[in-house]
């Protein structure tokens, strides 16, 4: 066998052990050990290649972010943050039609901008305002759509683990990541409003509680006074400053601003007497178990990708791809493509480590900026946490649920106009990749 | 689980064991975050910061990621594509724990792939006595956290094998055993 053919072999073996249940980062790093065994004829080049992915290769000052980044997001998930924003966005927008959905979309959008991982988002969410929406009359499968769609929001508006991942194995800079990703996440958010208010006024009986007695219930409610907004805003602002300020005022690296974050987190989660000490081990734990599973899934396909390398098949699929003249267009449909698909089966996580070793390499007789092409990658891969069968974000909210009257099937079908409109959003930045990279 | 007391005290001596790492772990993540940010003040407050913490953080992600990786593939949080294989487990339960079993095994092989080439790495380490930072200002040895690689791959290797144990006599006495939580 040609070197190419073993790297494809091994790609088709690994997405088979995947698919029926391997662990991900085993069957990728097992695999790949495997094929270099083959290819360089020898132990010696695999045993070396897996040591320095595992041991020197984890010894890299950027890797810091993801920990601390986890913890800050852990953090904020236990001390309501995600409530106070919401009541806040309730109260401003309770004239607006469909106004608890749009208040949804904007307190994720803000707790996105605290948090970096949408599946904290997710469960915090189902619990916050689902049953509030419920409360106020909406169809049940609305009410976890628009939880479920707006969860993504978690994953690309800054700071966010999966931008930090695809920074890390691309050798970007994470700050320039996070600048890119904020324009196309708070489209996204838009796009969701727009689509929200329009269902509201077109297909009310869809939404629900759009009717005369829902509308009296909702202005029944207690008014908030300026100190309450102020208090349950106060907190989200600082944490915005200190982070993403810190950041682009230059007076942090993204690791420093990791950690400033948490330690911000654990400050206001105190002030609130939401920590005990039982709390903080159980999130520190929860963080330890996040990032050896993050962690190990980068080592594992650091291996993959120097397997990919010496099988020459990245070049390969270039050196077709430049053959088959195809335009830089219809390249990208079909791997958008790929990765809705692959979002069927595996989290993004998963997705991007397999997907950009094998596909960056090919791109580059296109001349296309990797900062725009990571952009894509995320919110392609975002797509399939919202479709069956293995919709991740949509699992979360039923085990968060608790409520056997919405079946799993209403989250997916409430969630799939959602996943439509990511859809749409990610055309309008493929077409204008300037919208990515105007703050860059 | 249960079969004899001399394993029962056995497997609960290890899971002791497996649950003291990723407490420490645990602590070190916590302690790391301090550190950052008593260093950022340091800074900003007597421009004084402290030496090394970069080299510190750097050391520290390896450390942090295989002392709680023993737990973490213990409580099930290894990423995987659990859809078809619970199906699998579900309809054709001996299918199932053949390829549970096989799964797992193929995970404790993979960590004696790195442990194979960690062990070398931390004898050249500590004979040599590699050190991180720079000398006169700070300087801290390699082979501690080598040391630590090594140790968990073993230990993640056992909780693979227990892994194996477990679906293996699941599939002798043919009963049903639940994914989350085993290796």
């Amino acid at each position: 066998m040609t070197g190419m053919e073993i790297g494809l072999f091994s790609v088709l073996l690994i997405l088979i052990l995947i698919y029926s249940g391997m662990h991900v980062p085993v069957a990728l790093g097992l695999v790949s050990f495997v094929s270099v065994w083959y290819l360089r004829d020898g132990l010696e080049a695999p045993v070396y290649l897996l040591t320095i992915a595992a041991s020197s290769g984890l010894e890299n000052y950027i890797y810091g972010v993801i920990p601390l980044f986890v913890l800050m997001g852990l953090l904020v998930s236990r001390c309501e943050l995600g409530r106070d924003i919401y009541e806040v966005f309730n109260y401003l927008l309770r004239h607006v039609k469909g106004g608890l959905g749009v208040a949804t979309v904007a307190a994720n959008t803000a707790f996105a901008s605290i948090t970096g991982v949408s599946i904290a988002s997710a469960s915090v969410f189902t619990r916050v305002s689902v049953p509030e929406m419920l409360r106020f009359g909406y169809k049940p499968r609305f009410a976890v759509g628009v939880v479920a769609g707006s969860s993504v929001l978690g994953m690309l508006i800054p700071p966010s683990v999966i931008l930090i991942i695809y920074a890390i194995i691309t050798e970007l800079s994470v700050a320039d990541m996070f600048k890119a990703a904020v324009i196309p996440g708070l489209i996204l958010a838009v796009a969701y409003v727009i689509a929200i208010v329009s269902m509201a006024v077109f297909f009310p009986n869809y939404i629900g509680g759009q009717d005369a007695k829902s509308q009296a219930f909702a202005n029944s409610q207690k008014a908030l006074s300026i100190a309450q907004i102020f208090t349950k805003v106060a907190p989200f602002v600082t944490l915005i400053v200190l982070v993403l300020g810190g950041i682009y005022g230059g007076l942090f690296t993204p690791t420093e601003a990791g950690a400033v974050g948490a330690m911000g987190a654990l400050i206001i989660s105190l002030i609130k007497r939401k920590l005990s000490r039982s709390v903080l081990w159980e999130v520190l734990s929860e963080t330890g178990h996040i990032v050896a599973s993050i962690l190990l899934l980068i080592v594992a396909a650091t291996m993959y990708s120097r397997m990919l390398a010496i099988s020459g098949l990245p070049a390969e699929l270039g050196a077709w791809i430049a053959n088959a003249d195809m335009s830089l267009a219809s390249i990208l449909t079909i791997y958008v493509i790929i990765l809705i698909i692959m979002g069927t089966i595996l989290d993004t996580t998963s997705i991007i480590l397999i997907m950009v070793p094998l596909f960056l390499p090919a791109m580059a007789p296109y001349d296309i900026n990797f900062i725009w092409f990571g952009i894509i990658t995320v919110f392609g891969a975002e797509i399939g946490l919202l479709t069956p069968p293995l919709g991740i974000s949509c699992y979360v909210i039923k085990t968060t649920l608790d409520d056997d009257s919405i079946s799993l099937y209403d989250i997916f079908a409430g969630a799939f106009p959602f996943a439509i409109i990511i859809l749409l959003v990610l055309i309008l930045l493929i077409v204008f990749p300037e919208i990515s990279l105007v703050l860059l | 689980m249960t079969s004899g007391s001399n394993k029962g005290v056995l497997t609960q001596g290890f899971a002791a064991w497996v649950s003291g790492l990723n407490g420490v772990g645990t602590l070190w993540i916590f302690l790391i975050m301090l550190l950052m940010n008593v260093d950022i003040l340091m800074r900003f407050l007597f421009s004084a910061p402290i030496d090394g913490v970069t080299e510190i953080v750097e050391l520290s992600i390896a450390g942090i990621v295989f002392l709680q990786l023993g737990d973490a593939v213990r409580a099930g949080r290894l990423t995987r594509s659990d859809g078809l294989y619970n199906k699998i487990v579900a309809s054709r339960p001996r299918l199932g724990h053949i390829l549970g079993s096989f799964y797992a095994l193929c995970g404790a092989v993979f960590f004696i792939a790195i442990l194979f080439g960690a062990v070398p790495t931390l004898i050249e380490a500590y004979e040599r006595n590699y050190y991180a930072g720079n000398e006169g200002i700070f300087t801290f040895p390699i082979w501690p956290i080598r040391l630590i690689l090594c140790v968990s791959c073993v230990t993640v290797v056992g909780v693979f094998l227990m892994g194996v144990c477990r679906y293996l006599s699941a599939l002798r006495a043919g009963e049903q055993i639940n994914v989350k939580g085993t290796a």
